[in-house]
């Protein structure tokens, strides 16, 4: 029968992972098959030709395509974009390069700033002048837009941002300038300001406009032919696109504004494992995707939470985006000693090429992956369901070279670079928690990537977290996080106001308008993209702060609160909000209306998944094997499982290592995990070691 | 060293997880909007030898790390747990506070009835009293004028806030809510301290956790001495001005000797001048302090980024500060503005260093980061609204290896500007120009960093614009090894105009309706022969128009045709410019300064400041002044600059002077 599976496809750096839901039988089916970063879309076809096969599945019956990439991302960080030019106010062509003035490192006498995206050559000055109240203060010349763009795209220039000072504020002057563009130049990428990302704050609002055009090109002809080959394949219906915000979009939008895919892959990963948590009960997570080089990590309180402090390589993105940072070391960190002799690990990562010593790719020096090998918590035959043998031999030999240094065994220096990596990550965790003003004791570890399993319970035991949950699939949950997004757009009209305690009313009035305006907005864009959904939803809040603070809060701003126009009640909540952060409140004083943000939430249906039956075994789960493990200055005999073997049901007490083919669970002494009926393992910390 | 090499980085991440989550405590829940904006405040955690052992590297002010805090603990004759101590004051603490605005707190923390160690956190508060609101003013001649004075004494007595104290304090403040605010903050992160600390000994025992605070003090040391051994051995010497007293305008010298020997370092400030009366003293005491190694400091996290950030790093470094002088003050000197002043410290480390290393170290950036306010009348309100405009600091210098960082320094590189939609949308001001000067870089083979142009219009009457911490408009930052010395930081009100007027430093600078104000920031100076210049960057400078065709063929000897470079022609033009010029300056400390040397050279500096050392140090700027005046203003010395003698006879001449005027009184 027709329309029955969702397809989710994530490109990685190394692997592109593909995730099959049938949404009768609720069933998943995964595959991996390596990426083809000159060519991405290559991986993407071969992917679905390896998997249809595999399963025996026609692709017709794919009725839902989302796909997340990370194009644009590799694109600025490679910096292999269009040549792009910007059209900016006059006195204001250095915006780029001055940025925020801060640099990123004010101890490392050898620092750089970005390189701007576009070079002062292509920055051209308009003579135009908006004021801060959006009156016009000089008028737009379109002959000068005209030669200046001729300028432009006779020295090659491919694609064009327009931003203009206040264009937040009054518009027309972008709009006219696209227009002579568009006119005149009808080839030419072109995208403004207040299409991209109406906010206040020239730099930023510029920088995500010069991003959108630097990748644009890029994307739309990607996008493009992606659409036109996967219908070659069989797949008949649209591609949609995963979005930074945790939503997804559909191809059309994502060629208009590819800058909302930047943060998509671990956006997606965070959406994945939030759906996993709550299916299993746990909504208080803390996600970790440890990869090659760091770990990523999130809070997730119910809600995925988001943020407008992001970055993408050396530059800040303003959007909403979900709030994923990145911290410590990953598989691939390398050990080192210093000049003290102190045993070092990271920043330097192995990354994949050559890799770990293990790999036996050339690698000469000891990473985390190579400490897992001589401790025994890998095994170097089954590694990535053995398409990837590792040489224990390499990883010995390089941990020993290293012990020579610190006059310790290979064994004893390899588990020395798990305490140090640990003790790391343990301080970047802390912090970042501390920055979010959260205990992290009150949240239980969701881990995905290829290396989260393994050092999750180790890192977990250090910082106290009581439970750890490994999804069945632990590589696959960015894919995951595809068949699972809702559609969603984000809306940002400036208003920068303050208001006195007197004028409450007027403000209220002020909101209802723009709101009409910023809801419309939003529910033609959910229309426009044409997704079906299941139910519509606008959710608004407003940026405030006391006036004359530097920080404003974001307030949910509800319903019944617009439509009764009841300033006490926004105010009250303010307030309230304000005392829970910073433990004072002054209900007297005059407030400032920041920016009022709107967005829309598509629902998509989500299919039911069907949980595992308890399967009543005839005999007791059987190990693979016992292997003998070194771990916190001892040797444990650890039984070893596949999880293909496990149950709902079944009971595992640490020291226990599962093998899969995108991971390997280390479950440490002090936990006892179970297998739940979706199929993930929950690690809980025994009773004598809380 | 006892603890072992895997354990000490295990105790330093466990430490430095502690100070981060103490920062992020008080950038959370501090009151101060300036918190925010400019992380003004700092934490850390330190030993009972008053060395901080462990400090954050992403929070806070970075770069106190030298700060001596054993003073301040010795002030305090007994502790118990539970006690928190409370200062801002510089002369009793030793220079561990540097300026009244900057409120300390520190609190000791015990296991089982031990003392291990210090928390310790401060932050600027926007107000402590004083004259002016903000409690910093350029003129003012001493401490009092400056704001309370809080000696060391305890905020809390074994866990029992002293509300004596506290209400004497916030009595005295502008904002005493905000203040509070801002203690909370500061308490709550040393409360986190305790509690963390707690952990980390119930994890690994209290003998490996106080042996380790030992040991990693002696690991800061090791790493920093694997540093300074590289450094040939020898003594560097260099000398630089300050120039923003604005109640004399005379330029103020620091002058280093920087000598290496083996692995050990020693900064000696000897030739520095004396104290003066107004708000540009640093209280260091003479000690291996924190705004005297910034620069060094520096230094030795780029040579080793993975340096533990602890005062280890500074145990091979002794110090040598005459007293009375402005980088060793005597009570009750004033010292509000002391960062200008420790800004030029840094620009004198990096020259004396960068003469015995050629790695890594710059020609001078800007070296000046200047608050610039404007306050205007509030229609609305009928007060005053009052805004900072923009922080303005400049480039930095050029690097080896590498073109200056355009629009920022590493002085001040942590300050964020302010958006102009934002500041427009605030006060009534029109902002033309946010932008990089055209043509204006100073040459090198890696050229300097650029200043930054800010021109700014405004419309309503009684607009006042003031600044603090302007430099750089006398002389020059310098240029190294062939490189030219950077631009003058110039203040122009109505550029271009007949109105035109140069401001030089700001006091305080009154404007009319449609005045308009350029602020232009200096660039650094170059590095190494612009003649040695790739001629494919000096292209992309043209193309980018940040220099013209004629500047690339004048400074750097490229000729450039139909947008391409002319290696031939280049080459020719280069080796003619070559034969024509003067031998590289490894200095070009610009002409301004080099012509003020002539009138006054370092010799002649050296000499008055032995000589001014034996006069009581209260007195000795006001000799300093009168001598400056005479010598540089008598056409006998235009020729011929004053010698020991001529110093020493005008020194006796003002004291039978003042012998004279003073009855009573006898020598």
């Amino acid at each position: 029968m027709a329309g029955r599976l969702r397809l989710g496809i994530d490109i990685g750096g190394t692997f592109t992972d593909l995730s099959l839901m049938d949404e009768l039988s609720g069933t998943i089916r995964v595959w991996k098959t390596p990426s083809t970063p000159a060519n991405p879309a290559e991986a993407v076809l071969r992917g679905i030709q390896e998997l249809t096969t595999h399963y025996g599945i026609d692709p017709a019956e794919i009725h839902y395509f989302v796909h997340g990439t990370t194009i644009a991302t590799n694109t600025i960080i490679e910096r292999t974009g269009a040549k792009t030019g910007l059209l900016i106010t006059r006195g204001f062509r250095d915006i780029l390069r001055i940025a925020r003035l801060r640099l990123p490192n004010v101890f490392d006498l050898l620092t750089e700033k970005a390189e701007p995206l576009v070079r002062r050559r292509y920055v051209r000055e308009i003579d135009e002048r908006i004021l801060a109240n959006g009156r016009i203060y000089k008028p737009l010349d379109p002959d000068q837009i005209r030669q200046e763009v001729a300028f432009l795209v006779a020295e090659g220039v491919e694609t064009l941002a327009i931003s203009f000072l206040h264009a937040y504020k009054n518009a027309q002057h972008e709009a006219l300038a696209r227009q002579v563009v568009t006119t005149y130049f009808p080839d030419l990428y072109v995208c403004t300001s207040t299409e991209v990302w109406p906010q206040m704050r020239e730099y930023e609002r510029t920088l995500v406009t010069v991003i959108n055009a630097y990748v644009g090109k890029k994307m739309d002809r990607y996008f493009s032919s992606l659409q036109h080959r996967v219908r070659g394949a069989g797949i008949t219906v649209p591609v949609y696109s995963t979005k930074s915000n945790g939503g997804i979009m559909t191809a059309e939008s994502a060629r208009r504004t590819p800058v909302e895919t930047l943060l998509s892959g671990p956006a997606s990963g965070v959406v994945g494992a939030a759906y996993v948590g709550k299916m299993s009960g746990y909504d208080r997570l803390i996600t970790m995707d440890m990869g090659g080089t760091s770990v990523d990590v999130a809070v997730v309180d119910r809600e995925v939470k988001f943020s407008t402090e992001n970055h993408i390589g050396e530059f800040p993105v303003i959007m909403p985006v979900v709030d994923v940072n990145s911290i410590g070391a990953g598989g691939g960190s390398i050990a080192w000693t210093d000049t003290a002799g102190v045993l070092k690990v990271g920043p330097q990562s192995a990354g994949a090429d050559p890799g770990p010593a293990c790999y036996g790719a050339g690698g000469e020096q000891p990473t985390i992956t190579d400490a897992y090998v001589v401790l025994g918590l890998l095994h170097p035959a089954r590694f990535l369901g053995g398409k990837l043998p590792l040489y224990p031999d390499r990883a010995w030999q390089v941990m020993e070279k290293l012990g020579h240094r610190l006059g310790l065994a290979p064994v004893q220096t390899a588990e020395s670079i798990l305490r140090v990596a640990t003790a790391n990550m343990y301080a970047e965790l802390i912090t970042l928690m501390a920055r979010k003003g959260i205990d992290p004791t009150d949240y239980s570890f969701l881990v995905y990537g290829g290396a989260g399993a393994t050092h999750a319970f180790i890192l977990a035991k250090e910082v106290g977290i009581k439970t750890v949950i490994v999804p069945p699939y632990p590589g696959i949950l960015c894919a995951l996080g595809c068949l699972v997004s809702d559609v969603r757009n984000d809306f940002v009209k400036t208003l920068y106001q303050r208001v006195d305690p007197g004028t409450g009313d007027q403000l209220m009035a002020q909101l209802a308008e723009v709101y009409a305006t910023l809801d419309a907005q939003a529910l033609q864009w959910l229309e426009n993209e044409g997704i079906p959904v299941q139910e519509k939803q606008v959710v608004r809040s407003v940026d405030l702060r006391y006036y004359g603070q530097a920080f404003e809060i974001n307030i949910p701003l509800p319903d019944e609160v617009l439509h009764r126009r009841d300033y006490a009640a926004f105010a009250e909540d303010f307030h309230k909000q304000h005392q829970a952060m910073y433990g004072y409140s002054d209900p007297q004083a005059p407030l400032e209306v920041i920016d009022l943000r709107s967005t829309v939430v598509g629902t998509t249906p989500k299919p039911p998944v069907t949980p595992q039956r308890d399967i009543r075994r005839d005999r007791p789960l059987q190990p693979l094997e016992t292997r003998q493990i070194y771990f916190e200055e001892s040797w444990w005999t650890a039984q070893v499982y596949a999880r293909e073997a496990l149950h709902t049901g079944d009971h595992l007490q640490g020291p226990a290592i599962i093998e899969q083919f995108d991971t390997t669970t280390f479950i440490v002494p002090g936990f006892t995990a179970h297998v739940d009926q979706w199929g993930n393992i929950i690690g809980i910390r025994d009773k004598e070691h809380v | 060293m006892k603890t072992d090499k895997v354990l000490l980085e295990i105790l330093n991440n466990r430490f430095s997880a502690i100070v981060n989550e103490m920062g992020y405590v008080v950038y959370r829940t501090g009151f101060t909007v300036f918190v925010k904006e400019t992380q003004d405040y700092g934490v850390g955690l330190v030993a009972p030898t008053g060395e901080l052992f462990a400090y954050p590297q992403e929070v806070g002010v970075a770069n106190m790390l030298g700060m001596p805090m054993e003073d301040a603990i010795a002030a305090i004759p007994t502790y118990q747990p539970g006690d928190v101590i409370i200062t801002n004051d510089p002369y009793t603490t030793g220079g561990m506070c540097t300026h009244l605005p900057d409120i300390h707190l520190f609190k000791p923390l015990f296991y089982q009835g031990e003392l291990i160690c210090f928390a310790w956190d401060f932050i600027h508060s926007s107000d402590v009293g004083g004259l002016v609101p903000g409690s910093i003013a350029p003129s003012a001649y001493d401490i009092y004028q400056e704001g309370l004075v809080i000696p060391p004494r305890k905020l809390y007595k074994a866990g029992e806030l002293q509300q004596d104290l506290l209400d004497l304090i916030l009595a005295n403040c502008r904002i005493p809510e905000q203040n509070w605010g801002d203690l909370k903050a500061l308490l709550a992160a040393l409360n986190t301290a305790e509690r963390r600390l707690n952990e980390v000994i119930e994890r690994y025992g209290v003998e490996t956790v106080k042996q380790g605070i030992d040991d990693l003090l002696g690991y800061g040391e090791e790493s920093s001495r694997a540093i300074i051994a590289q450094i040939p051995d020898g003594t560097y010497t260099f000398a630089d001005y300050v120039e923003g007293d604005v109640t004399t305008r005379i330029p103020l010298r620091i002058k280093l000797a920087l000598s290496v020997q083996g692995s050990d370092m020693h900064l000696d400030f000897t030739g520095t001048d004396p104290q003066i009366r107004a708000a540009f003293n640093v209280p260091t005491f003479g000690k291996t302090h924190h705004w005297l190694t910034v620069g060094l400091v520096t230094f030795l996290r780029t040579k080793n980024p993975a340096i533990p950030l602890n005062k280890g790093i500074l145990r091979p470094v002794r110090t040598t500060v005459p007293q009375g002088t402005l980088l060793n003050p005597q009570p009750p000197a004033s010292c509000g503005i002391r960062y200008a002043t420790a800004i030029r410290v840094i620009d004198v480390t990096f020259g004396a260093l960068s003469q015995a290393v050629n790695d890594v170290v710059p020609a001078a950036g800007a070296g000046q980061v200047a608050i610039v306010l404007i306050s205007m009348p509030d229609y609305h309100s009928g007060g005053y609204k009052v805004s900072v405009l923009q922080p303005m600091q400049g480039g930095s210098g050029g690097r080896p290896g590498k073109d200056g960082i355009d629009g920022g320094d590493f002085s001040a590189g942590f300050l964020r500007n302010i958006p102009t939609e934002m500041l427009e949308a605030d006060i009534p001001i029109l902002v033309q120009k946010y932008m990089f000067p055209n043509d204006t870089i100073p040459a090198g083979q890696f050229r300097g960093g650029l200043g930054v142009d800010f021109q700014f219009q405004v419309f309503t009457p009684h607009a006042i614009v003031t600044a603090r911490g302007m430099e750089r408009h006398r002389f020059r930052p310098w240029g190294r090894q062939g490189g030219s010395a950077g631009t003058l930081a110039r203040t122009r009100v109505n550029p271009g105009t007949e109105r035109e007027r140069d401001i030089g430093i700001i006091d305080i600078l009154k404007l009319e309706p449609q005045d308009v104000v350029h602020i232009m920031t200096p660039c650094g100076g170059g590095y190494g022969d612009p003649l040695r210049r790739d001629p494919e960057k000096v292209l992309k400078d043209v193309q980018d128009e940040f220099i013209s065709l004629e500047t690339a063929e004048t400074e750097y000897g490229v000729v450039i045709r139909q947008e391409r470079v002319d290696a031939e022609q280049t080459e020719k033009l280069r080796q003619q410019l070559r034969a024509k010029r003067d031998q590289l300056k490894p200095f070009d400390l610009g002409i301004e300064r080099e012509e003020y040397e002539r009138l006054w050279p370092p010799i002649v500096q050296d000499h008055l400041s032995t000589l001014l050392l034996e006069l009581p140090a209260t007195l000795r700027s006001y000799f300093r002044a009168r001598i400056w005046k005479d010598m540089t203003t008598d056409p006998r010395y235009k020729e011929q600059p004053p010698s020991y003698e001529d110093l020493l006879s005008c020194i006796q001449s003002i004291q039978q002077e003042m012998e004279q005027i003073m009855p009573g009184e006898s020598s």
